[in-house]
């Protein structure tokens, strides 16, 4: 990256993007396997910021371009990432909602068929069934 | 602690070929505490030969995979006022006089989380494949560089919980639940302990980590790790103000 503005960029969003994926990861609201790739991608743009200016040759394409389209082109890569972020988040979101909600049925579900099955029988049933109030432990 | 106020939860995913030994075994061995088996989705005959035998057992809709299935045996000790719930695997690793001892030990030790330990007496990992060795010794230098005492054995299905840590292992979301519980728990100032327990190769069923997952599985859990330490010391700062 040839201008310092674009380096600057492209570092700062590297930090940014780096440190709102892990805020949501921690929060819950993004699955860690949805924001790995996020985080390795904003370590490769934050080393790409502090790369010297001698770079290699196959990097001589990119330092061709002028400064403001390399930082137009920075913003627009980092816009498609977020986006693609949030989406994963509220992805996230709904897959713990749903996971949330099978652990309730499955509880609630036992205790029906607990019940159930108590009705059948004659005999108390020696031990305690999911939800079961009866099978509140013994003191 | 009564083994009376306790439960003991058997999560099994496809396990038709051994849940049945399995759960009646442990239902033999410690009959003063109640059995749950927690399905998790399995395909297979599972839940149909739990119904068969009598055994009760909670089914998940869909797999939801093994730190969504302890927490959903956690839920359900929490909800019926169990004073602590005991883990162990459904595919018969641990054997019923193992769990029988870490549940007697559990009378003793006032650790909040107690871990059966296969690696406690011997400290030698040479039996895990080598990927799984290099993760377990990660991990467990990791458990004694964040807690005030090293943890053996991270990945034992085979543990104590104490009614002590029900709500804060549900406020936490688990992607594996082994490290990462026991670092978590940790870093909230609660007492993890180790009891020495035998070791067996599982006796049918196919293992949770796949070649895919050993590489995956501990990059997870360390960034998950890192911020379950991290939001511990949050979280414990925002309860000090």
């Amino acid at each position: 990256l040839t201008s310092p503005w674009s380096r600057l960029l492209l570092g700062t969003l590297s930090f940014v993007i780096a440190a709102w994926v892990l805020s949501l990861v921690r929060r819950g609201k993004l699955y860690v396997g949805y924001g790995l790739p996020f985080l390795v991608l904003a370590a490769a743009g934050a080393g790409l910021a502090l790369l010297p200016t001698h770079h290699p040759d196959f990097v001589g394409g990119v330092r061709a371009a002028s400064g403001w389209l390399e930082a137009a082109l920075v913003l627009a890569a980092f816009g498609i990432a977020a986006m693609f972020i949030y989406i994963l988040s509220q992805l996230t979101i709904i897959a713990g909602r749903t996971a949330r909600l099978a652990q309730e049925l499955a509880l609630r579900d036992a205790a029906r068929v607990t019940r159930k099955a108590q009705n059948e029988s004659s005999t108390p049933p020696r031990r305690v069934r999911a939800g079961q109030p009866a099978g509140r432990p013994r003191s | 602690l009564s083994l009376f106020a306790t439960l003991i939860a058997i999560p099994a995913y496809n396990e038709e070929a051994v849940i049945a030994r399995v759960a009646s075994g442990i239902r033999d061995a410690i009959p003063e505490a109640d059995v749950l088996v927690i399905d998790d989705g399995s395909e297979d005959a599972t839940p149909l030969i739990l119904q068969k035998e009598g055994i009760p057992f909670a089914r998940q809709p869909c797999n939801l995979g093994y730190g969504r299935t302890i927490q959903t045996a956690v839920r359900c000790a929490r909800q019926q006022g169990y004073g602590a719930l005991i883990t162990a695997d459904g595919d018969g690793q641990h054997s019923p006089e193992d769990v029988r001892s870490l549940a007697l030990a559990s009378r003793d030790d006032p650790s909040d989380y107690l871990i059966g330990s296969r690696y406690l007496a011997t400290r030698d990992y040479s039996t895990a494949p080598v990927d799984r060795r290099i993760g377990m010794q990660l991990f467990s230098w990791l458990t004694g560089w964040v807690g005030p005492t090293r943890v053996y054995d991270t990945t034992s299905g085979l543990k104590v919980i104490r009614a002590t840590v029900f709500d804060a292992l549900l406020r936490w979301h688990f992607v594996d639940f082994h490290a990462e519980a026991i670092v978590y728990l940790a870093s909230l100032g609660y007492t993890i302990g180790e009891h020495s327990v035998g070791s067996h190769p599982r006796r049918r069923g196919v293992s949770m980590y796949t070649p895919l997952a050993s590489i995956s599985y501990p990059v997870k859990t360390l960034t998950m790790t890192a911020l379950a330490v991290a939001h511990a010391r949050l979280e414990k700062r925002r309860n000090a103000r």
